[in-house]
């Protein structure tokens, strides 16, 4: 159901603003309205408030600061850390003189640490790059100086192929190519060639972007074995060094993470209520504020300002005018076991304050075309441990338990349906089970079903027809609520013309012709000429319930196929297994196809006739939870 | 003959609505994926898009049933 709201004035003297905005907010029950002061009070002088320039700055000063504790916060490390007990506007001016030289000295600590992190890794894939090299050079004799080698690394193994062929073309066969994999996974390659052809290679190599192996200036000259001993020592140092600077933030954030923490909750709700105050109105003395808040809360919320500012501050009830609905705030509140449902409302723009929450109906409606669709025992019962095992979980989101919640209503319709259909993973499972159809068998009664399917849509559309009766009539749309009372019952005489027509000794024929003679021109007259395409409209929502018979019969002639399929197989084991997975694929679809289509019958078929959307969310000064 | 005939009668009423579907669903189901990139909070109305032209193979289905079961 919609909550009735309230519409509320709170005044008070203008300097006891500051304290009434922090206590709405701890109490966290009033949404606020700026904009323009309302016509009830606005005669009395009322104007937005004036911040003067003392206070804007002060507040500029609060965002300021909050920016750079937020800063600090995002460069040191969140151990876990003690309780900090001062007084934060106590401590505000000392911290804000503090905050530029900590943010300086942890900017440069961070600085220095990544750049470390950098050169651990770094040298350490060098020193694996080297030995590789070394791997590759050992048993060759470079020192006479004929031979020259270059150490490239390659981005990938398939490379070594094609610079084979271009070493070819450059040194007329005159070279030499190994590859090794490094520890890192790089592919170093050594090419050993003529001196002659050295700087040829290396320009080649150059412009086809292989990079040479690359080391610091002042390893060249070096043995490989030195180099490497060099590259793993620096690697080690640099790590040591690391790890000293991440001890010295951890005890920088043991120390003062805690009280930048509590300054920066303070700031949090401070800066919270000085922009609340952007939609309070003042007069030379008083402030006001205008907002909504749910009705049953405000005796509760007047006694609480009294026992809190003991007088001062007075709240007042207004009264609710038809201009005011378009502003009113919706909030939903429903009971515990249909809370889940408003996940499926909510997919929808709220509906309009004073209008129907259809909550209630969907969490009816929902499951019952689901189970009509699916209805088969073992299915339901699948999906009922499934949806049972996802609620059983200790850390869901609200949402998913919600989902499952629903999941697991569904489940259980389809168990109902199962049983009035005989059906357990199929009609023959049903069979097996000793199961008969209590109400029909669905493959082999298909105008029964896509009867019964008909009936339920009339049903369904036709509370939809009488509830939005009553929204048009009480919103004061009585031309629109007639045109919808015509519609109903132009549906009737059209059902009673079926069945007079089925049983003609019943009598029903003519007294349905009559109806439709007296109703057709009435519907004309209050819809104009337009009314019977809305007619029409009508009978094609209710047809469009077919759809249930449709994905029903789908439904169980998979499963009967799956059944056969298995049976054909010659092999238990096999005959498991080819029915389990079309099982599976049919519990899929079975899943799939019944939500889509029980939104679409609920969204299209249902909602149009009554939903009024466009309501606003009720988004009340509160604290909100970090 | 006559079998052949309904059969065929049958596979048309479900063939030709099936790929009318087909095609409406994929141009509905590409516009909607990129509204959904930008607009998360129209689910429902995409959902209500897509599942829409459906009902042409629905019923499409219902009357091939019908057709083969009630001729």
């Amino acid at each position: 159901m919609i909550i009735r709201m309230a519409k509320v004035d709170i005044v008070g003297p203008k300097g006891r603003l500051l304290p009434v905005l922090e206590a709405l907010r701890e109490i966290g029950v009033v949404q606020l309205e700026g904009g323009a002061p309302w016509p009830a009070t606005a005669a009395h002088g009322l104007h937005p408030l004036h911040v003067d320039s003392a206070s804007l700055a002060r507040q500029l000063w609060f965002a300021h600061l909050r920016d750079g504790i937020g800063e600090l916060c995002a460069l040191l490390p969140a151990p876990p850390l003690r309780v900090a007990y001062l007084d934060p506007p106590a401590a505000l001016e000392a911290l804000a003189h503090l905050l530029p030289r900590h943010l300086d000295s942890c900017r440069r600590r961070r600085d220095e640490r990544e750049g470390l992190q950098r050169q651990t890794l770094e040298s350490s894939r060098q020193a694996g790059l080297l030995q590789t090299l070394a791997g590759l050079l050992e048993g060759r004799d470079t020192s006479a100086g004929l031979v020259q080698v270059v150490g490239v690394t390659l981005r990938e193994p398939e490379l070594a192929g094609k610079l084979t062929a271009a070493a070819e073309g450059l040194t007329g066969g005159r070279f030499h190519l190994d590859t090794a994999v490094a520890p890192d996974g790089t592919t170093v390659g050594v090419i050993a060639t003529d001196n002659d052809f050295a700087e040829v290679v290396r320009g080649a190599l150059a412009a086809e972007g292989v990079a040479e192996l690359a080391l610091p200036a002042e390893l060249a000259g070096l043995p490989l074995e030195q180099q490497v001993a060099t590259l793993s020592r620096r690697s080690e140092e640099a790590r040591q060094r690391a790890l000293l600077l991440a001890a010295e933030e951890e005890r920088f954030a043991r120390r003062w993470l805690p009280l930048y923490r509590k300054v920066a909750d303070w700031l949090d709700d401070r800066l919270a209520v000085l922009a609340a105050a952007a939609d309070v109105f003042e007069t030379e003395l008083c402030f006001c504020v205008h907002g909504w808040m749910p009705a049953a809360r405000v005796a509760g919320l007047r006694d609480e300002l009294e026992a809190r500012f003991g007088g001062e501050v007075d709240l007042t009830e207004g009264e609710v005018c038809e201009h005011d609905l378009e502003q009113v705030p919706v909030l939903l509140h429903n009971p515990y076991y249909l809370r889940p449902f408003e996940l499926l409302v909510r997919l929808l723009p709220l509906p309009r304050y004073a209008s129907i929450d259809p909550t209630p109906l969907v969490a009816f409606f929902f499951p019952l075309l689901f189970g009509l669709m699916l209805g088969d025992l073992g299915y339901g019962g699948v999906l009922a441990l499934v949806a049972g095992g996802v609620m059983m979980q200790p850390r869901i989101s609200p949402t998913v338990r919600d989902g499952a919640r629903i999941l697991m209503a569904c489940a259980v319709s389809s168990m109902f349906f199962g049983l009035l259909f005989g059906e357990c993973f199929g009609e023959e499972g049903g069979q097996r089970l000793g199961l008969a159809p209590l109400l029909f068998a669905r493959s082999g009664s298909l105008v029964p079903f896509l009867w019964f399917a008909l009936s339920v849509g009339l049903v369904h559309v036709g509370l939809g027809l009488i509830l939005g009766i009553f929204v048009a009539a009480r919103s004061g749309h009585r031309r629109e609520a007639w045109l919808r009372l015509f519609n109903l019952l132009i549906l009737l005489a059209l059902v009673l013309v079926g069945v007079g027509w089925a049983a003609p000794e019943s009598g029903l024929l003519a007294v349905a012709l009559w109806s439709l003679g007296v109703t057709i021109p009435l519907l004309l007259v209050s819809g104009g000429l337009l009314a019977p395409l809305e007619m029409l409209k009508t009978i094609g929502n209710v047809v469009s319930y077919a759809r249930l018979m449709a994905i029903g019969l789908t439904s169980v002639l998979l499963a009967t196929v799956a059944n056969r399929l298995g049976g054909l197989s010659g092999s238990i084991v096999a005959g498991i297994f080819v029915a389990g997975l079309l099982h599976l694929f049919n519990l899929l679809l079975g899943i799939f196809a019944p939500t889509v289509h029980a939104l679409r019958l609920h969204y299209v078929e249902f909602f149009s006739k009554f939903f009024e959307p466009g309501g606003h969310d009720y988004h009340p000064l509160e604290k909100r939870p970090k | 003959m006559e079998k052949v005939l309904i059969a065929f009668a049958a596979a048309l009423a479900v063939g030709i609505p099936a790929l009318a579907t087909a095609w409406a669903q994929s141009r509905i189901g590409a516009a909607g994926a990129g509204t959904l990139a930008e607009k998360p909070e129209l689910t429902a109305t995409v959902i209500i898009l897509l599942a829409i032209p459906e009902t042409m193979v629905i019923l499409g289905f219902v009357v091939a049933a019908m057709i083969l079961l009630m001729v």
